[in-house]
Order: structure tokens, then sequence, then C-alpha cells
């Protein structure tokens, strides 16, 4: 009986199987066949040499490997769109939620939902879907944005910082709590105005898409603004308070426009418009 | 030697310089260049299998290895192994790669890092 006969051996080709199943179709089509047949040569010389003990090293080298191997194939062969797109739906559900939820705790009966940590979750993963949103409109521009807007994108990022710094650290005192939610918001609209303002005169994104980043900014001002009188139980005139409110009542809508910006096939190139600021900058440096 | 002409892929991943080594003296299949880089390392690299084929699809797509047409002895081989050989351009990388090295082994004989008499210190 040769050693590739016994019920140890069909185990390891039918774990190697199905560690070839994690590989892409193209590499599993091209090499597939082929590692199945190294590693029985490889198994089968292992057993005649170390018996069984040398089988369970051979299994110690490879199981990692083959694991580590598919998960980079399966990263590489993954079309960038697809990823873009995920990002643009998972912007898309937390916006929805949020909108829902705001609702709630506008016209709800259940003042202290916004307390609860199921709301707490949902806000994290609204201004975590966000930033991943930021940073792939960016990496999409990446081709023809200059330092500024690089510069602003930092700006937001630092200030995306804050609200995860917020949530990872929950026991952080009430007036901390505040203070930290006001820096982060007032860094943050600021941030995505000027962006929005620098992508909008400089060409370098589609005017839609700056505008939608400029009225994020407004709205997430808005917002910190509410929360400044909702913090000190100020009593606003209706002419502040009915633009805040509409302005962070919107926020959810800008935000699921900039999912539409991450979801579509094409990023402003200079073979496809938008090339003025581009050959400016380029000529510049 | 600074050949200009190459592509800008150094430095190697010990994985693809293996490789290249193995084949650079004869074409070989997937099998065989796993043994001879266990030949040549005397026993100190073992390549795993998956290593060993995402480097073989990675330098078969940038040219520097090629499926080879003929077999060394197709009345003794199993007809679905495929054998692979360096190409022109692997060659010269590898070249290129091996010389960086023979630079760096240089270095370290300059700085007495192997195993010579220490020159000078506190003896």
């Amino acid at each position: 009986m040769t050693p590739y006969n016994t019920l140890l051996a069909k185990i390891s080709l039918f774990c190697l199987q199905i560690f070839i199943r994690l590989y892409p179709r193209s590499f599993r089509r091209t090499y597939g066949q082929e590692m199945v047949q190294v590693f029985r040569t490889s198994y089968t010389a292992t057993y005649q040499q170390s018996g069984v003990w040398g089988v369970v090293r051979l299994w110690g080298t490879t199981a990692w490997d083959m694991l580590v191997g598919a998960v980079v194939e399966r990263g590489m062969s993954m079309h960038k769109m697809v990823i873009f797109r995920i990002i643009a739906v998972g912007i898309w559900g937390s916006s929805v939620l949020w909108a829902l939820s705001s609702l709630v705790i506008a016209v709800g009966p259940a003042p202290q939902f916004s307390n609860l940590q199921p709301y707490q979750l949902m806000s994290m993963l609204y201004y975590l879907s966000f930033l991943a949103g930021l940073v792939v409109l960016q990496l999409r521009q990446s081709r023809c944005l200059d330092w500024i807007t690089w510069g602003l994108f930092g700006l937001v990022i630092f200030s995306m910082g804050g609200w995860l710094w917020l949530f990872v650290f929950p026991f952080v005192s009430v007036s901390g709590k505040t203070f930290m939610m006001q820096w982060i918001a007032w860094a943050l609209g600021p941030s995505l105005v000027l962006w929005g303002i620098a992508c909008l005169f400089r060409r370098t994104v589609s005017p839609w898409v700056a505008i939608n980043l400029t009225l994020l900014g407004i709205c997430t001002l808005a917002r910190s603004l509410a929360m400044i009188f909702m913090s000190y139980s100020l009593n606003p005139p209706p002419e502040v308070l009915i633009p805040v409110g509409i302005f962070g009542l919107c926020q959810p809508l800008f935000f699921f426009l900039l999912g539409f910006a991450i979801w579509s096939p094409k990023a402003p190139s200079p073979e496809h418009g938008h090339t003025f600021a581009f050959q400016e900058i380029n000529e510049r440096r | 030697m600074n050949d200009e002409s190459l592509p800008p892929y150094q430095p190697l991943a010990p994985a693809v310089f293996h490789i290249l080594i193995a084949l650079a003296g004869k074409e070989l299949h997937g099998y065989g260049v796993m043994q001879e880089i266990l030949r040549i390392t005397q026993g100190r690299y073992q390549i795993g299998l998956a290593t060993l084929y995402r480097s073989i699809k990675h330098m078969a797509e940038l040219g520097l290895i090629q499926e080879a047409d003929e077999r060394p002895d197709p009345a003794l081989d199993d007809e679905r192994r495929r054998y692979y050989s360096l190409t022109s351009l692997g060659r010269r990388l590898a070249q290129a790669e091996a010389l960086r090295y023979a630079q760096l082994v240089e270095a370290a004989h300059i700085r007495n890092l192997l195993g010579n008499e220490p020159q000078g210190g506190l003896a």
C-alpha cells in the first residue's frame, strides 16, 4: 500500500483540497492540480522518512502557509471596485439607520434611547463607515489631489480619531465627553467645509462631490451647535434653531450622497475631465 | 555591475531569489524546486507549498520564469508535471541580486562580521 492510500493521507489530501478551495478560481485552475501533486510527493517522502510525526510537522508548516497565501491571493484578486462598493453599501446602510434613530429620538416616546449601548454602537459604526468612505474617496481621487486637500484630509482623519477615542473609552467623565465631542465636531465641520471648497475651486473632484463634502461639513457644524444648545439647556431663538435643525437632519442625506461618489465607477482622472487643476498642479511642481 | 535596463524589482523577496537560484542550474518542476532549495541551503530554508506557487505565479507574470517547452526526460516523468525555466530577464535579475548580496557580504567582511580576527579592540 502506498503511503497516500492510508486514512491519514486521505484526510491530508482532503484538508489540502479545502485549503486550495480558498484560493481564487484562476489560481486554482492554473496551479491547484500541481499543488496537490507536489503535496502528495512531499507527503510520501516525509511519511517514509519520519512517519506520522513527520506528517504532523509537514502540516505545521503547510497549513499556515496555505491559509496566509489564500488570504493574500484573495485580496490581490479582488477588484478594487468591489471593496469600494462594499464600503458604499456600508455608508448607505449606516446613514439610513442613523436617520431612523434620529427620528426615534426626535419624535418617539423614548429620549433615553440615545444613552443605550445599541444606539452608541450604531453611531460609532456610522462614523467609522464615514471615515472609511472618506479614506476611499481620497484614495480614488489621489491622482489629482494636491497638498491642500491632502492636508485638509489629515484634519478630517484627526477629528475622526476623536470619535474613535470617544467610543472606545466610554468611562470618560460627562464633562470630558462633552468637551471631546465639541472638539471633534468643531474640527470635523470646518475641515469638511474647507476640503469641499478646495476641491470645488481646484476642480480636483467632480463638483457635486465637492458640494456634498461642503454641505456635510456645514451639517456637522450645525449638529455641534445643536449639541451646545442641548448640553446647556438653552432656549435658542427659532431663527437659529430651525436652520440648525434642518442641517442637522440633512446630514444623513449628504452622507447617503457621499456613498454614490464612492460607488461611481470612475474617479476623475487626467484623461477624463478635471484636467485643468491637475495639469496646473503638475506644472507648479 | 549595475544593469540599469532591469526593472526595479530589487531587493527580491527571499522566496523569489531562492527560486531563481534553483532554476539557474536547470529546468525543474515544483517539487524539484523545493528539493533544490533545500539542497542548496543545506536544509536551512524550506519553502512552503503556497509560497512556492504564489511566487511562481508572480514571477511568471513578471516574465522572470516560463514554462519549459521540453521535458528533461519524458519517459521517466509524470506528464502532468510542469517544468519551469528562467527567462533571460530572470537570469539577469538573479545575477544582479547575487551581486547585491556579494557586495553586502563584502561589507560584512570588512566589518569583521564573518568570524575574522578582530582589528584592534581591547585585547
